[in-house]
């Protein structure tokens, strides 16, 4: 490979990482206003389905957070968590497919936070009864 | 002799300087109720009755403040070095009254 050649391919593969969509992991975790651990699906824009497909659970079986990694299509990506029902054996009931069906279940109403790939890495929600 | 004082006056100078290049912020706070538990960054940092809070900005763009008792509905404030900046200037510290719940 000839010298120009090594040129344009790493001038080719500066170009591809440059224009990456940038990502970042966040933390998330949810309580309610007593300071409690909310079981919650956390769902990133509109993407209600892809959230139960992956499981982006917290707080589901123990008192944990989610790492949850956003890609920034957009300079602020919305991050909606709402609390999920649970059956007696500590299992999600069913997955809500929006902020209503989760109050309907819940009682509690849903959360929504406008991020920015530079804003901090944890993330606590704080969910209160409707 | 003179070579000594100016290495003394360089140490003071990166001293003096030091505070002025730190993230962190040091933020006055109040809530009412003062019963609320007060979060910065999602860490749990005191209750609502005022006091000083730190804001490590670090690489970050925003601080996020939390604040939620029960009973009231809860507060989130995302806020940027220079809101914090201007409103220390304008107004002191950050005062906030949460809303009872209906």
């Amino acid at each position: 490979m000839s010298h120009r050649q090594n040129l344009s391919v790493l001038a080719l593969a500066l170009l591809t990482s440059c224009s990456g969509v940038p990502t970042r992991t966040f933390q998330i975790d949810a309580i309610d206003v007593d300071e409690r651990a909310v079981p919650c699906l956390v769902v990133i824009g509109d993407d209600w389905a892809g959230a139960a497909q992956k499981k982006q659970l917290v707080n589901v079986g123990s008192d944990d957070t989610l790492s949850l990694t956003v890609e920034f299509t957009r300079p602020e990506m919305d991050i909606i968590v709402v609390a999920v029902p649970m059956d007696p054996s500590g299992k999600p009931r069913t997955m809500p497919k929006s902020r209503i069906e989760s109050t309907e279940l819940t009682d509690f109403l849903g959360d929504v936070r406008r991020l920015r790939v530079k804003d901090p890495e944890r993330n606590l929600f704080i969910l209160r009864k409707r | 002799m003179r070579r000594r004082l100016c290495c003394s006056a360089v140490v003071s100078l990166v001293l003096l300087t030091l505070p002025s290049c730190s993230s962190v912020m040091k933020v006055g706070i109040s809530v009412d109720p003062p019963s609320a538990a007060v979060f910065v960054n999602g860490v749990r940092d005191g209750q609502g009755a005022r006091r000083i809070h730190d804001f490590d900005f670090g690489e970050n763009e925003r601080v996020c403040v939390q604040a939620a008792a029960p009973g009231f509905e809860p507060l989130c404030e995302m806020l940027t070095k220079q809101q914090v900046t201007d409103q220390l200037a304008k107004y002191g510290d950050f005062t906030w009254v949460l809303k009872q719940e209906k």
